[in-house]
């Protein structure tokens, strides 16, 4: 594994650039994680206690397996900003940096002195790089928002259509629009560095998970008249008078997927999932050719859903496309898992096994991309991560150390920030720094 | 609505940028989309017939409302690369251009003159950026992949717990992977070009959708042996066991999520979805701070899932938590929507509605963050995209037009390459353009 360790000793795409990392929870944390495997050292400004997502599941104290997940390749730094001699050495210390990232709550910023006007006034090169849940205007602004709640409101939950027994909505997951939000961010961010180059000026980044989570579901939110006033327009006044009547949540769900089934075109029976004799496959056909692999495969010469008039929106049509889903249901529960990916692999048909996300640490096909790295960790001793998120053939990205123990790098930012080792050992005494 | 930026004449940050995008369906185009929202010329190399997305789901021929979502901002190109012409043509366009970006399977890119090597001899300054399912080395490498089949191998789907009625699993929607890798490619292109500033050399970028589907997986995917010891590896014997025995998906999902669930704690009655009287909530709170706002709200006053010492593990407490969940959804049933909103937001508890996609093109706090534009498309007539992932304050980004009509720009970006007029029309004339 460590398909890091033996990646050349080049150097990465971003080596030179520092960044303030006033991160917590997922959508900043992972922009730093992004930014450090580029080469930036990012550098996380926590609180004397410890972000609190240090905690968040935690076996061993402070040192929770997301936090450190979370974290790799950060620095931390430990001020308390709730102190004028906190906020002034994080001051000073900002002229040293290349970008910000902030990621605290609406006001909070204002209120420990990171507000873009102040930070802008002391290094007017700085990327300053803001992420709230709702944006910084609208009725919706000043609000606190989690993953879950930015979800449920840019439609991604009633798009994803999970629903609990009890029928309520069910949280998507992984935090889709966190980490949506720190890829666009962190792209934001170098879009900006490169920008600087020319002009030597920083710039205000502004993300919100709301317009992430619209990003990702572009063509659902998408208005286009000529296609709206057939399918979209009349689902939408049907979810409004169910609304109106009491419709339950899966009433409301069933009558878009209905909609959504009617634009979807040939229908899915070869982009689905099925059941084996051992376990679970997915089938990803999106072309004829694939399809028409995957019915050969299956014997399914019977299936015309791919010829030419077919209107999958009729209902005799749909009566036949469920009965010939369970033709192919009952083929593949036949067979194990093994067999199906040989015999579909051979017919370049998309197929894969639908595997837990805790299995993939040590897969054969993970470990020939190299994308887990093998570290040890200061208090919690050896682990593997997640690497980078692309591979880059003359900056090598790289994860290049593990999540910090608290305050594991005060000094030595500080240090490089023109503190002297009297000063630091003054704020230290005060219980400015940890 | 469509508050583009308020310094039309302020440029994005990646002006001047040249991309050529020979892309398919949802990754490689929405990585071209994102790339011209910050200012750089996105150049779609098309097939003469068109990529064949403009015909997903399409009520007007050959403009499909997903093409035209994926496809804005960009120009198009139509080039028959079947022929030697029209492989000439483009290679002689190549040294024109900063950026390939495709996501054309390897062999294909190789058949049409397309492959890094080819491109690389032409122009050393590209920066060349390949997305596939599987990466270029391994047991699964070359495979075809679409956004399903990498959501199974990578866990992505399994995460999502979706079980459909016949206990086969279910797509997590939207196409994830392919948005998290479009975003991943695009950030790794701009730190290629911010470093090509110096180097003056390209490079080649591999971005892999399992490789994004473990990015955004990473602490589920990550290993730590002393927190596996407690909460992984239990789980993951037990689901083999399952596997072992015969046990279907909805078996092997439920042992996954009641660990997870086991290990998550207290949040899970305030970070979840209720039913109101008239439509859907959710409560994402993942601070003390917050459940306390809801236990006021709520009138949950013997919810001891906060106290100090409390072990969720405990099956008396496991019970307990079953009851109040149950509590908490009658008492939330008995009034409407608003009513919730309002309460909840008076006591700082972050809550949101459950809204479908489909009704967020006309939201009001959309409407304040200008994230959606109103564009004019030559074919269509008028529409409202969703528009760019961030907002840079000095270098504005911008959605720079709607999705080009087929072979809309062909004479265009050819006169740029100082094509002649007469070399056009002879080209077109023998089919080798559109």
């Amino acid at each position: 594994m460590a398909g890091e360790a033996d990646a050349s000793q080049a150097k990465g795409a971003l080596d030179g650039i520092r960044v303030l990392a006033c991160t917590q929870i997922v959508a900043g944390p992972f922009t730093g994680v992004v930014l450090s495997d580029f080469g930036a050292e990012v550098v996380k400004l926590e609180p004397l206690e410890g972000e609190a997502y240090r905690a968040s599941g935690a076996v061993i104290p402070n040192e929770g397996k997301r936090f450190q997940s979370l974290n790799r390749g950060a620095k931390s730094l430990a001020i308390d900003l709730g102190t004028p001699e906190g906020r002034e050495a994080v001051h000073r210390l900002i002229p040293g940096f290349d970008v910000i990232i902030i990621n605290y709550r609406p006001g909070v910023p204002e209120r420990l002195g990171l507000d873009y006007e102040t930070l802008a006034a002391l290094h007017p090169g700085l990327i300053y790089c803001s992420i709230t849940g709702f944006g910084e205007e609208g009725p919706w602004a000043d609000r606190g928002a989690t993953d879950l709640v930015a979800s449920a409101y840019a439609g991604l939950i009633a798009g994803d259509e999970k629903i609990h027994p009890d029928g309520s909505p069910e949280q998507m997951t992984p935090a889709i629009s966190d980490y949506v939000t720190g890829l666009a961010c962190a792209a934001s961010i170098v879009a900006a560095l490169y920008h600087r180059k020319e002009t030597g000026k920083g710039q205000r980044i502004d993300a919100a998970l709301l317009r992430s989570a619209l990003a990702i579901q572009d063509f659902y939110v998408m208005r286009q008249d000529v296609t709206d006033v057939l399918l979209r327009d009349p689902m939408l006044e049907g979810v409004r008078k169910l609304r109106a009547a009491g419709g339950t949540y899966q009433d409301v769900l069933d009558a878009r997927r209905a909609y959504r089934w009617a634009g979807a075109g040939p229908p899915r029976l070869y982009y689905t999932g099925y059941n084996c004799a051992d376990g679970s496959i997915v089938l990803g056909c999106l072309t004829q050719a694939t399809r028409a692999g995957a019915r050969k495969v299956l014997g399914m010469t019977h299936d015309e859903s791919d010829d030419e008039g077919f209107d999958p929106r009729l209902p005799e049509n749909v009566e036949k496309v469920s009965r010939w889903k369970e033709d192919v249901a009952a083929k593949f529960r036949e067979k194990p898992v093994a067999y199906w990916l040989e015999v579909f692999g051979r017919e370049g048909v998309p197929i894969a096994p639908v595997q837990l996300p805790e299995e993939l640490s040590d897969d054969p096909q993970v470990a020939a991309l190299g994308a887990m790295v093998d570290f040890d960790h200061p208090v919690t001793g050896p682990q593997r991560v997640v690497g980078p998120i692309t591979r880059m053939s003359e900056t090598p990205t790289r994860a290049y150390r593990p999540a910090p123990a608290l305050g594991e790098h005060s000094d030595e930012v500080l240090a490089m920030g023109g503190f002297s080792p009297e000063e630091i050992a003054a704020l230290r005494q005060q219980g400015r720094v940890v | 609505m469509a508050e583009q930026p308020h310094h039309p004449e302020s440029r994005g940050p990646l002006d001047g940028v040249r991309v050529l995008a020979a892309t398919q369906i949802v990754a490689g185009p929405f990585a071209g989309v994102v790339l011209s929202d910050l200012g750089a010329e996105v150049v779609k190399l098309e097939p003469p017939q068109g990529e064949g997305y403009r015909n997903s789901g399409s009520v007007v021929p050959g403009e499909s409302k997903r093409f035209q979502s994926l496809n804005r901002g960009s120009k198009s190109l139509a080039v028959d690369l079947a022929s030697e012409d029209g492989r000439a043509l483009v290679q002689r366009l190549v040294p024109g251009f900063d950026v390939f970006l495709t996501n054309y399977r390897p062999g294909v890119l190789r058949r049409m003159g397309l492959d890094y090597d080819t491109l690389a001899a032409l122009n050393p300054g590209l920066v060349y950026c390949t997305i596939s399912g599987f990466g270029e080395v391994g047991p699964w490498a070359g495979r075809g992949a679409t956004d399903m089949v990498a959501q199974a191998y990578s866990g992505l789907l399994a995460m999502a717990d979706k079980v459909g009625p016949d206990g086969e699993p279910q797509q997590a929607s939207p196409a994830i992977s392919d948005y998290t890798t479009a975003l991943a490619c695009t950030t790794s292109i701009c730190a290629a070009l911010y470093e090509r500033k110096e180097s003056g050399l390209g490079q080649r970028i591999d971005g892999v959708l399992i490789r994004s589907g473990l990015a955004i997986q990473d602490f589920y995917v990550m290993r730590e042996p002393v927190t596996d010891a407690v909460l992984r590896d239990d789980m993951v014997a037990r689901v083999n066991e399952i596997r072992a025995r015969g046990g279907d998906y909805r078996e092997v999902t439920e042992a996954r999520s009641n660990a997870r669930f086991a290990a998550a704690g207290p949040q899970r009655l305030y970070y979840t979805g209720y039913s109101a009287s008239d439509g859907q909530i959710v409560l994402g709170c993942l601070t003390q701070a917050t459940r306390d706002g809801a236990r006021r709200v709520l009138g949950m006053t013997e919810d001891v899932t906060d106290d100090d010492g409390y072990d969720p593990n405990d099956p008396e407490n496991a019970a307990k938590v079953v009851r109040w969940k149950a509590q908490i959804a009658d008492l939330i049933q008995a009034q409407p929507v608003q009513y919730w909103l309002d309460a909840f937001i008076a006591e700082g508890v972050p809550v949101s509605p459950v809204h479908i996609p489909e009704e967020m093109s006309d939201d009001p706090q959309i409407e304040a963050l200008g994230v959606m534009v109103d564009l004019e498309h030559p074919v269509t007539g008028p529409q409202r995209v969703v528009g760019p992932v961030t907002r840079l304050s000095r270098t504005p980004s911008r959605a720079q037009g709607p999705a080009p009509a087929l072979a809309q720009h062909t004479a265009e970006v050819l006169r740029a390459a100082g094509v002649s007029d007469e070399e056009i029309a002879a080209l077109r004339e023998r089919g080798v353009v559109r």
